[in-house]
């Protein structure tokens, strides 16, 4: 470990031989970290790191087997976030933990110390937070339902409840995973306030340009073990990403950002041909927190990755739940190689090959508590493979699960375990080996990459290409505009659900896509009007 | 560090976990009621002895025991398969009650039907009327999101209500005493073993083997799996091209089916005619059985024939000891409690387990030592 750099300073947060162990696998082992009041430290590392589990440590949600924690100088021990909050810690979590119904208000104050009396006192914890937001440049309806508000502004809520708590210590566990580019330009423009005034952040992202436009230090998980920390001035984006999987198959390290000529289309012409999905002035309601769409006309090609670009809650959720055939259609038609599906049951289209991997598999594709086999079974239930008249044949599953699981490099200790013990970036293989298994014609995925490390994208990207190029095509939807623009062929972007613009990557640039997703008018309107058609 | 993953250490493994709870429950329970008897008097092993004594101690308390099973093991099922479609049966008692009312009914009717197929027309009638008596709240929930819990638990007064006024008017015998004209002995199911005045009929072995058909239909068939899929989480289900509708409605109305059921064999096995307010709460208890061991239908029969031992014991107690049968209550209601926080209780035992193991010996490593 490099020495202190500011010695003069006492470490605010102090750990000292942590380690947590669950059954076999040792999650974190032997940490010994301090950390400086008024600094950013970010923690990478790749899925099951064990990144999760050390601000959980230290959040008091786990508590370590071994080791001591030291807040301020005085060794702490917590058995409950609570007492963490009361030592001035606090976390936002990437699964926001917001009570949908209740308003922003009722959300920041809820569980909340400050004072003993019973009451709410309304008026005066407005007034308190008013000023709290207006000090930290937050424009947040506080009278409105928590759960109507976009995801950005969600997480807002969760970071000044934990500042209305007065934390020092503010943990972020990948903040910005389903951020637009200008939000996450937003948050961490707070974060550098927050640090001015002498906060301490501790940040987990797997996206190193983040991480080094934010980071004092970066430390490396690998394994459970803390590699090491590093200065950003002193290492460079390759270096941190080589050591993160210093003996790991990969060859050489990169850097997180692949920039769009790292993977080179085999070929830019496709079949034109009749289109595989055609979308005809489809009209949704909106749905789960999303705009709907309106009036949207598009086509995807066999072996085509459309990409589908935009702010969150633009339209993405209810395109993608309308083609799976979840969400509702109020108007419009959709076809498969020119067979109408508008009125399939999902059933049917399951059997077409029209497959999704949803943005959040454990609510919506798995149910966590059962076995990885039961899971993984989901919708696979009735292949002929997998029974014999109306019976399961379990071994015949098992090994079915086993060998998909394999695939996708997903890290397990037994079939028969709940999902639920798995990580978050192994739930998220396994939610890929789901979506993948089959032969599916048509595959709709939502934020794919989410919770996986740089490797594992990197090689679900070639993945996609693999299977593109075998003529199976993609619905790719991404808040990451990097990503879309390494990975389709076609990218869309959609803009309070309209079709925003639809431009083939040769042609495409961060500039104009950015554009489109805020909806600003392009400064060669004619040129992109011509270049709307269906394809080049 | 690996334990062995066979198909026999697995299946040890699961009994060992399934048996731990009822009879840690079970032990939690005496024990309550063991110092509550001692401060009130009387010496906690005469109360134990007793309690033995009146449902295993002979032959009589065996057939009484046994009696006893079939009612609970049946509603417990009730609530077992409700639940694994996500839904909360407590309407019980209101579907037996009718249940039981319907096969009385129809068999005071004396159909010139061979017995060998009256029999099994009477039980399914009950099962088909307790049913009807789930559909309306199956269909509030589906339609109108009204929670079950709400309109079963209603549902079940109606039903009590409903079963007095017919039982004292027009299904009556005519005599004043709430129930109907006894019926004929070829409609009534003999005993195959007798013990004194009790005998043993064919309907707990019926139901015992009616639970293990339900233990196998839900771990080893489509069906089953996709209804256990549906209720641990509607909305995966639905994704993946199952009719999470229909599948749910088919489980409660089956719930329904098998809680009449429990009704009808009690007339049939049993009371020979339909008392008004023949069931002490069979409907009620099926929800301590079915929790008492983790809704597993495999398991049913073990939570089942406790608590129908405690039922037939609580007459003894009062007569040999003067306590109060409610005592029975209390132990049922410490088994609920022991069972309901039996998930943390485990948790509980697993991690300090863990720790007073790892302790001697130090950690041991994972193959893993890759320096960095």
């Amino acid at each position: 470990m490099k020495p202190a750099d500011f010695p003069s300073h006492d470490p605010v947060l102090s750990l000292r031989g942590v380690s947590k162990r669950f059954g076999s696998l040792w999650a974190n082992r032997d940490i010994s970290l301090d950390i400086r009041a008024g600094e950013v430290l970010a923690v990478v590392g790749e899925n099951g790191a064990g990144k999760s589990t050390l601000m959980n440590l230290l959040y008091g949600r786990l508590q370590p087997d071994s080791g001591e924690i030291h807040v301020h100088g005085r060794r702490v021990r917590f058995s409950h976030p609570r007492q963490a909050l009361a030592a001035g810690i606090g976390m936002v979590h990437q699964e926001l933990q917001i009570f949908p119904q209740l308003t922003v208000l009722e959300n920041i104050v809820a569980g909340s110390t400050q004072s003993r009396s019973p009451w709410v006192r309304h008026r005066e914890r407005a007034m308190e937070i008013g000023s709290l937001c207006s000090n930290f440049g937050f424009d947040l309806p506080l009278e409105g339902t928590a759960g109507e508000l976009p995801f950005a502004r969600r997480q807002e809520i969760e970071i000044l409840r934990a500042l209305y708590r007065d934390a020092r210590i503010l943990i972020l566990d990948e903040p910005t995973s389903l951020l637009a580019p200008p939000e996450v330009e937003k948050l961490f423009r707070f974060l550098g306030s927050l640090r001015t005034q002498g906060r301490t952040i501790l940040l987990i992202s797997h996206r190193l340009s983040e991480v080094f436009a934010l980071a004092d230090r970066i430390g490396i998980l690998r394994r459970g073990r803390l590699i090491g920390t590093y200065p950003v001035e002193e290492v460079s984006r390759e270096e941190i990403a080589g050591r993160m999987i210093a003996d790991s198959s990969i060859r050489e390290p990169k850097a997180d950002v692949p920039s769009a000529d790292r993977f080179p289309l085999e070929s830019e012409e496709r079949d034109t041909g009749i289109p595989l999905l055609r979308l005809q002035n489809l009209h949704t309601p909106s749905w789960s927190r999303d705009a709907g769409i309106r009036e949207l006309s598009l086509e995807v090609y066999p072996g085509e990755i459309l990409g589908v670009g935009g702010v969150v809650g633009n339209g993405q959720r209810s395109l993608a739940a309308a083609v799976a055939g979840i969400g509702p259609i109020s108007r419009g038609r959709l076809f498969l190689e020119g067979v109408e599906f508008t009125r399939s049951s999902i059933a049917e289209r399951l059997e077409m090959g029209i497959r999704r991997l949803s943005a959040n598999p454990p609510e919506e594709t798995f149910a966590p508590h059962r076995s990885l086999w039961e899971n993984l079974l989901l919708g696979f239930q009735r292949r002929p493979a997998h029974r014999k008249g109306g019976l399961l044949r379990k071994a015949e599953i098992l090994r079915w699960t086993i060998e998909r699981l394999e695939e996708y490099e997903a890290v397990y200790s037994n079939p028969r375990k709940p999902l639920s013990t798995l990580s978050g970036g192994n739930r998220q293989k396994a939610a890929l080996a789901h979506a993948f298994a089959g032969t599916p014609r048509l595959l709709i995925l939502e934020q794919p990459g989410r919770g996986l490390d740089v490797h594992s994208q990197e090689r679900l990207h070639r993945r996609i290409r693999a299977m593109s190029s075998r003529g199976v095509s993609f619905l790719f939807f991404s808040y990451d505009l990097d990503e879309l623009l390494s990975v389709s062929h076609r990218i869309a972007v959609l803009y309070r659900g309209r079709l925003a613009g639809i431009v083939s990557r040769r042609d495409a640039s961060l500039q104009l896509l950015s554009r489109w997703m805020f909806g600003l008018p392009t400064s060669d309107g004619e040129d992109l009007r011509s270049r709307e058609g269906p394809l080049q | 560090m690996t334990r062995p993953d066979t198909a026999i250490f697995r299946s040890l493994r699961e009994a060992g976990r399934a048996l731990s709870a009822p009879l840690a429950a079970m032990g939690c329970g005496l024990l309550v009621c063991s110092i509550i008897v001692f401060l009130s008097g009387t010496h906690p092993w005469d109360f134990l002895a007793v309690t033995w004594k009146g449902s295993w101690g002979s032959g009589q308390a065996v057939a009484a025991t046994l009696g006893k099973t079939t009612p609970l093991l049946l509603t417990g099922l009730a609530v077992s398969i409700a639940y694994q479609a996500g839904f909360l049966n407590i309407g019980c008692e209101g579907q037996l009650t009718l249940g039981a009312l319907c096969a009385a009914t129809l068999a005071a009717l004396d159909l010139p039907l061979p017995r060998f197929v009256l029999v099994p027309c009477l039980a399914l009638a009950g099962a088909c009327t307790g049913a009807l008596w789930a559909y309306p709240a199956c269909l509030l929930k589906q339609r109108r999101g009204v929670h079950e819990v709400i309109t079963t638990l209603l549902l079940n007064y109606v039903a009590i209500h409903l079963a007095q006024f017919l039982v004292l008017g027009p299904l009556g015998d005519g005599s004043a005493m709430g129930r109907t004209p006894e019926i004929p002995s070829k409609a009534a199911l003999d005993p195959l073993w007798e013990s004194g005045a009790l005998g043993v009929t064919a309907a707990p072995p019926a139901a015992l083997l009616l639970a293990l058909g339900v233990q196998f239909w839900k771990s080893r068939t489509v069906w089953g799996y996709e209804a256990t899929m549906t209720g641990s989480n509607p909305a995966a289900a639905l994704c993946a091209g199952i009719s999470t509708d229909r599948l749910q409605r088919r489980l409660f109305l089956l719930s329904g089916a098998f809680a009449g059921l429990a009704g009808s064999l009690e007339i049939l096995a049993v009371h020979h005619r339909f008392y008004n307010a023949f069931s002490p709460g069979y409907g009620f208890d099926g929800i301590t059985v079915a929790f008492l061991v983790n809704a597993a239908p495999g398991w049913l029969w073990l939570s089942s024939l406790l608590l129908a031992g405690l039922r037939s014991a609580d007459k003894w107690l009062q007569i040999l000891l003067g306590v109060s049968p409610n005592i029975i209550v209390v132990i049922q209601a410490v088994l609920l409690l022991a069972a309901a926080s039996q998930g943390r209780l485990r948790e509980r035992a697993a991690a300090l387990f863990e720790r007073t193991r790892r302790k001697p010996g130090g950690p041991s490593f994972p193959a893993e030592g890759r320096a960095p």
